[in-house]
This record gives structure tokens, C-alpha cells and sequence, in this order.
């Protein structure tokens, strides 16, 4: 009797939009992440629309977002498993990042509904004990940033299903109104790589030596994107993205990208978007040339322009769309499962009454 | 907008050749928004063979019947210039297609800029590259400001050049033109005297003029090579010259003595 109560209650909060999402995310320590932003920005559209959702973090102690995210971002309801008084129903969502297959296994039993949020398929396997899944621990649905990384996940997990949220490219990645300047801003996945890159270029050439490369780490989004748009080149290297979210900021921003193609190229990546290689050794070749193609005004304006189409996919309304109609399929399907378990108890009950 | 200034003290066949692509390099501009003043002397010849040349771009002939040295005919050509940029286009020299449009989207951007300077590509005879110049303003903690050049950072590094430069035709007079007594760094005294007055200095980070080092029978050719050469006691004179001269505005006599 309890159960089915229970179940009927949490039908109707389902319907009232009155369920708990947790989306949860690790503790950065202050450090800009775009995937740490990605979640936080499914928390907020899903909150301005009448939604009841909010971030979970491990520890109290949590440092929070406000030192590299604009201050709006602090309004994001936070809650944290160590505090200990935290309660799932059934109709209660739990969104995890694929890194943290042990904290899905830690709430395999807890009964509330489970979603793996994968933005980078190289962590799938990080913390996955060998020849478990996500379904070992209930997690039969995943949430990811693009349509190859979802062809990816199904080559792997067959029974899980996997929804497409395009993120969105903040409006305050902007053009500047002044010229850009020699700037060229480097985003690596291994600083040390960074660091290798811009060493060499100035030992090899020479003549460039007056450039200035800003390593594009541990600033706040504000100060990010104002060294990104007075840049005059921007350089990508991260074999494992899973989306790329530096290169179209880059775009936005209207500098143009010198890229190496990640192991899982992303759909937005074209021939005349970019200057892409498949060969790392090529990068410092690259920068140089395209570099001096900048200085002479000599890189074409078909560059600039597909730069701009691209990035026009990546708004928050897209984003927004997106999220809405991805939770709202999550809340209808969990409803429809909910309500065939109570089915399911009448039936039993009936059964037992007879 | 913008009247560059291109002086000529002489007719010879390589001028003619130089001309010529001094010329085409400005017909190719992208934008339009530019005049040409050229300051000659009164050189029958001269006179007859630009007066009869197609420039094909607005051009004005300022005749100098004064003095025929470089700085004379640039500060001649500043001072009845009525635009409110001019620009120093050496003879031998040529302009990329994309110079004067860099200049104006900068004269836009930063009005307040009293003076620009383009990254200089330096090349031999052949027209092979040897070496940027006033590039290394936008190298990190060399100058206080990145991308503008001040007083200090030019007595420590002389390596700047005026080839090129727009400036504020009220404040190149103003300031007192280039200094024709001093021979060889006359280019360099005027940007300490520049930076010296607080006036500003900008680099615009672009290869919009290609400037040909030592072509025979040009005035940095002549200090070597030719009649007026200089000794490298005399070189050296003349850049300490300009390290004490700028604080003075007027072109005070000077002579080079052992």
C-alpha cells in the first residue's frame, strides 16, 4: 500500500515538475572547465523553466564557480552528498559525468532515475571496473554533446540510450570593435604540450619571436573571452575532446582556429571552418604560415565566414530546446514507468485479495 | 584622409624604375581614401617627366625650390599638407594593397594615436626578405606598453624606422618636422622626440611596407658607399647625436668633428 502511495505521489510530482534533478559535478578548485559549465547550464534552463533542478557536489566543502564564471552562475542552487540529509524518491533524477562510474555504482541502489552525462567518451572506461556498463549499475540512459559521440557510446553500450544536448556558445564571446593584435591563444589538453609548442615555434622561427602566445588556462570566463578576441589566431590541440568547445569560441570571437583533428572529429568540423591537420608535427608549420598569412591580410574571407556559420548552431536557444526536450522525454518515459509498476502492485494486490 | 608624401631630388633610371613600382603599389590599394603628394625639385628634366607621368591615383606635384635633402622636402610637403594624416613613402620603397586600409580601420580604432608605424619588411635588391623592423614593439616586456614605443625603450633598442610612418599632420609640425642636420638617424631623433613630447606611438602589427636596404644610390647607400660616406666613428656620432638633439625641437646646426 505504501509503495504504490509512494509511487502515486511521485507520478504527480513528475507531473507537476515538482521531481528533484541532481546533475552532479566535481570540485575544480576554482578552475575554468567548459564541461563543468555545460552542466551548469542544463541546471539553469531547466530551473528558469519551471523545473526543480540543482548541481551536487561530493563535498561541503565545495569550491564553487564564482571565480571564473559570471556572477548570475552563483544563483545555481547547490546541495552536497557529505552533508547527508539527501533524499531521492523514485521520480527523482540523478545525472552523473561518465569520469564517475564509481559514484554510479556507489547509487546503483538508490530508487530514483539515473543518467550518465558522457561530454568526453575517452573517460568512459576511467573508473568502469572491467566488463561492467552503465546498465550494471542502472544507468540506462546517457546524456552527450554530440552525434558522433552518441554513435560512439551505442558501438559500446547497445541497451543505452543516448540523447544529443548541443551546448551553447556564450554571447559574451564576442568580435572585438578593435584590430586584432600578434596574440595567439593556445588551448592544449596537456599544458605541458602548450608549453612544448610554443618553445619550439620561437626556436624555429626565429623571426616570430616577438608574438606573444597566452595560454588560454586558469582564467575566468570574462578575462578568456577578451584575451580570446583580441587574438589574431587561435591553437587547438586535444586528441580526446569530445566537442571542442575552444575552437568555436574561437569562431565566435572571430579568430580563426589552427587545430589538430581529434581522434573523434566533431560534426561541426569542416575543410573551410578552420586550418586543420590530422599531424601534430605539422602544428608549428602551421602557426607560422598562417600566422604570416595574417600579417599580409592574406587569409580569405571564406575563412571568416564559415568560421561565423558555423558557430551560428550554437546558440542557447538551440540549447534550450535541447534540454527541454531531452529531460521532458526523461520525465515521460519515467512516468510511464512508474505508473506500470503501480499497475503492476494493483494487479499483485488484487491477486493477493483474491 | 591620409596624404603620403614621396620626395624626389633627382632623375636617374633606376628612380624611374622605382617610381614606378612606388606608384603600382599604391594604384593597387584596396581602399581609396588617399592622396599622393610628391615634392621635387625643380629639375628640368624632372619636372617635364613626372608632369607627363600617369600616376593613376589623385596626385598633387609640390615643386621644392628649397632645399633638395630628404627632410626638407618631407617637412615642405607637411607643411601646406591639408589632410589630417601624412605618410612617408620612400621612393625606392613600396606599399602592400592593404596599407592604407590597415591605416585607416587603426586611425579609427585608436584616434587618439598621434603616430603609426608599420612592421617594416626589410629586403636586399633582389627583393629577398632580410629582417622585419619595429616588430619588436609587440614582444612582451620589451616596451612598457605592448605595441606602442616609448622614450626609453628607444634609447635601450635603435632599431626603429620612420619608412612608412603616418602621422598627425598637426603634430609632425607641430613637433618641428624631421632635422636635416643630422645625417643617418635623422629617422630615429624624430621618434625620441616624438616619444620625448608624450606623443604616442602605435605599431600597427601588419607587413604593409617593404622597404629595400641599401639600394644603390639611396641616402642609407650614399652613408656607406658613396661620397658622403661615413666612418663608423662618424655612425656612431650621429646616433648619440640624436640621443642628446631631441629635446630640442629646432634643427640646430651640427657638424661632425674628430
Amino acid at each position: 500500500m505504501d509503495k504504490i502511495k509512494i509511487l502515486q505521489e511521485s507520478i504527480e510530482r513528475l507531473d507537476k515538475l515538482q521531481s528533484n534533478i541532481y546533475v552532479f559535478v566535481q570540485d575544480t578548485k576554482g578552475n575554468a572547465k567548459a564541461s563543468i559549465k555545460y552542466a551548469y547550464d542544463i541546471v539553469r534552463v531547466l530551473n528558469e523553466n519551471e523545473y526543480n533542478a540543482s548541481i551536487i557536489v561530493e563535498e561541503k566543502a565545495y569550491g564553487g564557480v564564482s571565480s571564473w564564471l559570471p556572477l548570475s552562475y552563483e544563483d545555481t542552487p547547490v546541495v552536497s552528498i557529505e552533508e547527508g540529509n539527501l533524499e531521492v524518491r523514485p521520480d527523482d533524477l540523478i545525472v552523473i559525468p561518465e569520469l564517475f562510474a564509481h559514484v554510479m555504482e556507489q547509487i546503483a541502489d538508490m530508487p530514483c532515475n539515473k543518467v550518465v552525462l558522457c561530454q568526453s567518451y575517452d573517460y568512459i572506461f576511467e573508473t568502469l571496473k572491467p566488463g561492467a556498463t552503465w546498465s550494471s549499475f542502472g544507468f540506462n540512459r546517457a546524456i552527450t554533446t554530440t552525434f558522433e559521440q552518441k554513435q560512439f557510446i551505442n558501438d559500446l553500450f547497445k541497451k543505452t540510450d543516448v540523447n544529443v544536448i548541443t551546448p551553447s556558445i556564450s554571447e559574451v564571446f564576442t568580435k572585438s570593435d578593435k584590430p586584432q593584435k600578434p596574440i595567439i591563444a593556445i588551448h592544449t589538453r596537456d599544458q605541458r604540450d602548450t608549453m612544448k609548442l610554443i618553445k619550439s615555434f620561437y626556436v624555429k622561427y626565429p623571426q616570430y619571436k616577438w608574438v606573444t602566445f597566452r595560454d588560454m588556462r586558469n582564467l575566468t570566463q570574462e578575462e578568456f573571452a577578451m584575451s580570446l578576441r583580441e587574438s589574431c589566431l587561435s591553437v587547438w590541440v586535444d586528441d580526446i575532446s569530445g566537442f571542442g568547445t575552444f575552437p568555436l569560441e574561437s569562431m565566435k570571437s572571430g579568430v580563426p582556429v589552427i587545430g589538430k583533428v581529434p581522434n573523434v572529429k566533431p560534426e561541426w568540423l569542416t575543410e573551410d571552418n578552420g586550418i586543420w591537420t590530422t599531424d601534430s608535427n605539422q602544428i608549428l608549420d602551421l602557426v607560422a604560415a598562417v600566422f604570416r598569412g595574417w600579417l599580409e591580410d592574406r587569409i580569405p574571407n571564406e575563412v571568416y565566414t564559415e568560421m561565423e556559420e558555423t558557430v551560428s548552431k550554437f546558440t542557447l536557444d538551440t540549447f534550450t530546446n535541447d534540454v527541454l526536450s531531452v529531460f521532458n522525454t526523461i520525465r515521460e518515459e519515467r512516468k510511464t514507468q512508474l505508473e506500470f509498476t503501480v499497475d503492476k502492485f494493483n494487479e499483485l494486490e488484487t491477486e493477493q485479495n483474491d | 584622409m591620409i596624404n603620403i608624401l614621396l620626395p624626389i631630388h633627382e632623375l636617374t633610371n633606376d628612380i624611374k624604375d622605382n617610381l614606378d613600382t612606388a606608384v603600382e603599389s599604391l594604384k593597387k590599394q584596396t581602399v581609396t581614401e588617399f592622396t599622393l603628394t610628391v615634392i621635387h625639385t625643380p629639375n628640368k628634366d624632372l619636372v617635364e617627366y613626372l608632369t607627363n607621368y600617369d600616376f593613376g591615383v589623385p596626385t598633387n606635384l609640390l615643386l621644392n625650390e628649397g632645399q633638395s635633402d630628404f627632410c626638407s622636402q618631407i617637412n615642405l610637403g607637411a607643411s601646406v599638407s591639408e589632410s589630417k594624416y601624412i605618410s612617408i613613402l620612400e621612393v625606392d620603397d613600396e606599399l602592400t594593397p592593404t596599407y592604407v586600409s590597415n591605416t585607416i580601420e587603426h586611425i579609427n580604432a585608436y584616434p587618439e594615436i598621434d603616430t603609426f608605424l608599420p612592421i617594416v619588411v626589410d629586403t636586399d635588391n633582389k627583393g629577398e626578405f632580410i629582417s622585419f623592423t619595429n616588430e619588436s614593439v609587440w614582444a612582451m616586456n620589451l616596451t612598457e606598453d605592448i605595441g606602442y614605443l616609448d622614450n626609453e625603450s628607444l634609447k635601450a633598442y635603435e632599431n626603429y624606422q620612420t619608412s612608412g610612418l603616418v602621422i598627425k599632420t598637426e603634430v609632425f609640425n607641430e613637433i618641428g618636422g624631421l632635422k636635416s642636420n643630422i645625417k643617418l638617424s635623422f629617422g630615429y631623433e624624430f621618434l625620441l622626440r616624438l616619444t620625448h613630447q608624450s606623443k604616442t606611438v602605435y605599431v600597427i602589427p601588419k607587413l604593409t611596407y617593404r622597404h629595400t636596404n641599401f639600394r644603390k644610390g639611396s641616402l642609407f647607400w650614399l652613408y656607406k658607399n658613396g661620397n658622403s660616406k661615413l666612418s663608423p666613428q662618424e655612425a656612431a656620432f650621429w646616433l648619440e647625436t640624436a640621443k642628446k638633439e631631441y629635446f630640442f625641437s629646432d634643427n640646430r646646426e651640427i657638424n661632425y668633428e674628430v
